[in-house]
């Protein structure tokens, strides 16, 4: 990919403010990681640096952005320099107060995660009895407090056979968008992905599925972007980069302000306070790798692979090392002779 | 006459890397071959209800100049000026974008 293909900035940042968190989720990427927070003054001199160069989203994540007691503080200035802030939270601490006081921050919306709509489902994966009523109760409260809020599910093999109830669990918490999320098999999500992820073919079988529930959905956008969807029959996206969009279209800052291509990527390429930031978007030679992958195994001659680019990079690199190897998702055969 | 002017509720910004490359190429006579290519860079980027939209040079001048100010009429006089091309090729370009931006939803006219 020549620079001059790139754009001159991410357009989304997915910022981990800190990985400290109140919940041990079964596929945390970050649970084993280092928390801390950056001073006050560097988070603004972050949030500055990332107007100035045009950055138009910033997503808080973590950790759980709620126990950050500057959060508000923050999102009022990255607010005030013109950039759309949302976050994702596991609603735990998301009561009528606090939805009050994000309504007044001037977040854009927030991100629940609920992942399924069984209690105990959704209570085993997030590792905490209670969590799903909190996080529904939470989702009602933003709506009393007048703030869009989306909803985010992990699929995995507890949810797969009624994501589809996500959709009524949705409309009747005043929900805008539900993202169905695949599944990343980075921290802890790489441990447990024996007893979670789903099989290759049983992805086929839900995106499938998937777009099939969505063409007939009206009142809720339902999202779901892999890459290894070009590899359904007939699909033809209409997305603004091919393959992962990590690194092309969006980078991840972590909380000691190192920048990671994405946050399931554990691989620092800068920090956001010591090194120039157009260097390491323009030079970085990880990004690099990720922007100009050489199929290899069975993606090497795969009629699919122009449009997928080998899938999601973060999965082939987590399992095989290489951003190059197939998504391990890939339910195209490794046979030539099989379909 | 009415004023053109975009959707408040669309996220847009200068891609100023590219822009400066797509400058650079159509301002060198040398890299003629090039301009093809850079013709069609996208130089502002739109967001609007999940789409990402990419505008040529052309495109994204017109867009940045549609700030409720300006009617058809002065938006081309200004094209004229960044732009070495006969007025009535220009005029016809612009309109064809104006309505189809419109068409989408993109930009207003009011």
């Amino acid at each position: 990919m020549k620079n001059s293909d790139l754009l001159s900035a991410p357009l989304t940042v997915n910022w981990s403010l800190s990985y400290q968190c109140n919940f041990t989720c079964s596929h945390c990427f970050s649970r084993e990681l280092e928390t801390m927070l950056l001073p006050p003054a560097d988070i603004r001199k972050v949030v500055d640096l990332l107007a100035e160069k045009g950055v138009v989203f910033i997503n808080f994540g973590g950790g759980e952005p709620l126990l950050l007691d500057d959060l508000y503080d923050i999102t009022a200035h990255a607010v005030s320099r013109g950039l759309q802030v949302t976050m994702n939270t596991n609603g735990w601490l998301l009561d009528a107060p606090a939805a009050g006081r994000i309504a007044e921050t001037g977040f854009h919306s927030i991100g629940v995660s609920v992942d399924s709509p069984e209690a105990k489902v959704h209570d085993r994966f997030r590792n905490m009895e209670g969590s799903f009523d909190r996080a529904i109760n939470g989702l009602d409260c933003l709506e009393r407090a007048g703030v869009k809020s989306t909803v985010s599910c992990v699929i995995n093999r507890g949810n797969l056979h009624n994501w589809r109830g996500m959709i009524d669990l949705c409309r009747d918490h005043g929900v805008r968008t539900l993202f169905l999320h695949n599944y990343k098999c980075s921290g802890l999500g790489q441990v447990n992905m024996g007893d979670l992820d789903l099989t290759p073919s049983e992805w086929n079988y839900f995106y499938t599925e998937a777009l099939d529930v969505r063409e007939g959905i009206s009142g809720l956008i339902i999202s779901f972007d892999d890459p290894i969807m070009a590899a359904l029959p007939g699909y033809n996206p209409d997305t603004a980069v091919k393959g992962s969009t990590c690194g092309k279209l969006s980078l991840h800052i972590g909380p000691d302000g190192g920048i990671t291509p994405c946050g399931f990527i554990p691989v620092t390429i800068g920090n956001i306070l010591k090194d120039d930031f157009d260097r390491i978007w323009f030079d970085s030679p990880v990004l690099e790798k990720m922007r100009s992958k050489t199929p290899t195994g069975k993606c090497s001659g795969c009629p699919t692979y122009e449009d997928c680019l080998g899938g999601c990079s973060a999965r082939a690199f987590a399992l095989t090392g290489s951003f190059d190897s197939p998504d391990p998702h890939c339910w195209i055969s490794d046979d030539p002779e099989k379909p | 006459m009415k004023k053109l002017v975009r959707n408040p509720d669309v996220n847009w910004r200068v891609e100023s890397h590219r822009e400066a490359h797509v400058r650079e190429v159509l301002g060198d006579p040398s890299r003629v071959e090039e301009d093809a290519e850079a013709g069609d860079m996208g130089t502002v980027t739109i967001l609007a209800g999940g789409v990402m939209h990419q505008l040529n040079l052309l495109g994204g001048e017109i867009w940045k100049l549609c700030d409720g100010t300006l009617d058809r009429d002065p938006l081309v006089g200004h094209l004229l000026d960044l732009f070495e091309v006969d007025e009535g090729t220009l005029r016809g370009d612009a309109d064809a974008f104006i309505d189809e931006m419109i068409k989408k939803g993109l930009i207003d006219e009011k």
